[in-house]
């Protein structure tokens, strides 16, 4: 039912009992609201606190766990740069043990043609496994067949020279060891 | 009307004067309830001058007061609109061009009120300013704060509207002027105000008006009261005419004073 406020006095009032209910019940509700606001706010600052104090806890335990885990990989680098260490001798240890001038030797001797001489010969006893050799050839075709047979072997040719009809030529060549 | 005055209502006055045809009646608050205390006859309100006034001034106490016109000079007026701007004034403007397309006078000489029934219809109420300031006049040269200037078919509706069953349709009758209001749902969709020269006239103007509104508007009615206020005229003949309608009366007390403000 919609009720018609008719009333057209110049001089009519506002009902104030009704007025004054409606601005307690104004305030009341603007209180209530003020309060829960603040009851809420102060409720979430708590909350928030509480998460902060959690959250604190979680990095310290985080730090913790990182402080340690730092520890742990310090530890195992040290460790690995021990067993580097050993590996590497141990490597060395087997490259001496299966190091062989005879094999070496064996090589040359079986590759090298007739006609050509070595007049001097470096062997380094080390894992790169190169062998120096300079060589003189008669006549110039012999050393051509030398760097064919010695092809195989990472050939690097210097200081080719011919000298009265001999031919001279350094050669580096690596002849690996046999793997034990 | 202001937010206030739409959410609040408005400060009801200690005591009231009913202003009808001829007479003039005094209700003041006793106990907390309206009491019918005197009743003037021969007086009509705006027929008063301030010696008359002190007839009704005797009776008054000086406190805030109100006066209930009957509807003699009111004009109503029901518009259905399709839609109603939001903004106050341009609803205002197309409710007078409305109004000033049914209503010949100069609407400016009238204090012209209205209030939404519904999202599509208006009450519009026009007074006459004239009158209005003759009756606040009136009363400030006495001293007697009026605060409340209302109309008793409005009164009469707001009082029906509160009932549990509300009528579809009543009847105020004071002396020879009468009013019809139809309403569905406790909205009002038609007044008609009539004035009859013989007492007989007034159930030819009821079934007059209840065959009209039938027709226009496709309504049945079942239910109706009757307000009356000073008025000598037999009612039985027009209880069993509506009886033969199927239209039931629902009883008011008219002591109550349905013409007041509740």
């Amino acid at each position: 039912m919609k009720k018609i406020k008719y009333n057209i006095a110049k001089d009519k009032k506002i009902d104030s009992v009704k007025f004054t209910i409606f601005s307690i019940l104004v305030v009341i509700i603007s209180v209530s609201f003020f309060v829960f606001g603040i009851r809420n706010l102060s409720h979430n600052t708590k909350k928030k606190q509480k998460e902060i104090t959690e959250l604190k806890q979680f990095k310290s335990r985080s730090d913790y766990i990182l402080n340690k885990s730092k520890g742990y990989n310090r530890k195992i680098n040290e460790i690995k740069s021990k067993w580097n260490k050993q590996v590497v001798f141990s490597n060395l240890l087997i490259t001496k043990k299966s190091f062989s001038f005879l094999k070496k030797l064996n090589v040359l001797e079986n590759l090298l043609p007739e006609g050509v001489y070595i007049n001097e010969i470096k062997i380094s006893n080390d894992s790169k496994s190169f062998v120096q050799i300079n060589i003189i050839a008669y006549p110039f075709s012999k050393s051509i067949d030398v760097f064919r047979r010695f092809s195989m072997y990472n050939l690097n040719i210097k200081d080719e020279k011919e000298i009265d009809g001999a031919y001279r030529a350094n050669l580096t060549l690596k002849i690996e060891d046999e793997k034990n | 009307m202001g937010i206030a005055e739409l959410f609040l209502g408005f400060k009801k006055p200690f005591q009231y004067i009913y202003a009808g045809e001829s007479h003039i009646d005094v209700f003041l608050t006793i106990r907390g309830s309206l009491k019918k205390t005197k009743t003037i006859e021969n007086l009509s309100i705006l027929d008063l001058n301030t010696y008359d006034f002190l007839d009704i001034k005797r009776e008054l106490l000086e406190v805030e007061t109100g006066i209930i016109l009957n509807s003699r000079n009111f004009i109503f007026n029901i518009f259905e609109f399709d839609k109603l701007p939001f903004n106050e004034v341009q609803r205002r403007d197309i409710i007078e061009w409305r109004l000033g397309k049914v209503f010949p006078e100069n609407i400016e000489q009238y204090k012209h009120s209205y209030f939404r029934l519904n999202k599509k219809k208006i009450l519009s109420i026009l007074f006459k300013e004239s009158y209005k300031d003759k009756i606040e006049k009136l009363f400030g040269k006495n001293n007697i704060s009026l605060i409340y200037i209302g109309n008793s078919t409005i009164e009469i509706f707001n009082n029906l509207s509160k009932m549990k069953i509300s009528p579809d349709f009543f009847l105020e009758i004071d002396g020879k002027l009468s009013i019809l209001l139809f309403q569905t749902n406790s909205v009002p969709f038609y007044i008609r105000k009539f004035v009859i020269e013989k007492d007989s006239d007034l159930l030819k103007e009821i079934l007059k008006t209840i065959n009209f509104v039938r027709e226009n508007y496709s309504k049945e009615f079942h239910t109706y009261s009757i307000v009356t206020d000073g008025s000598d005229i037999d009612l039985n003949q027009i209880r069993i005419e509506l009886s033969t309608e199927n239209i039931m009366e629902i009883n008011v007390n008219n002591e109550k004073s349905l013409l007041l403000p509740t």
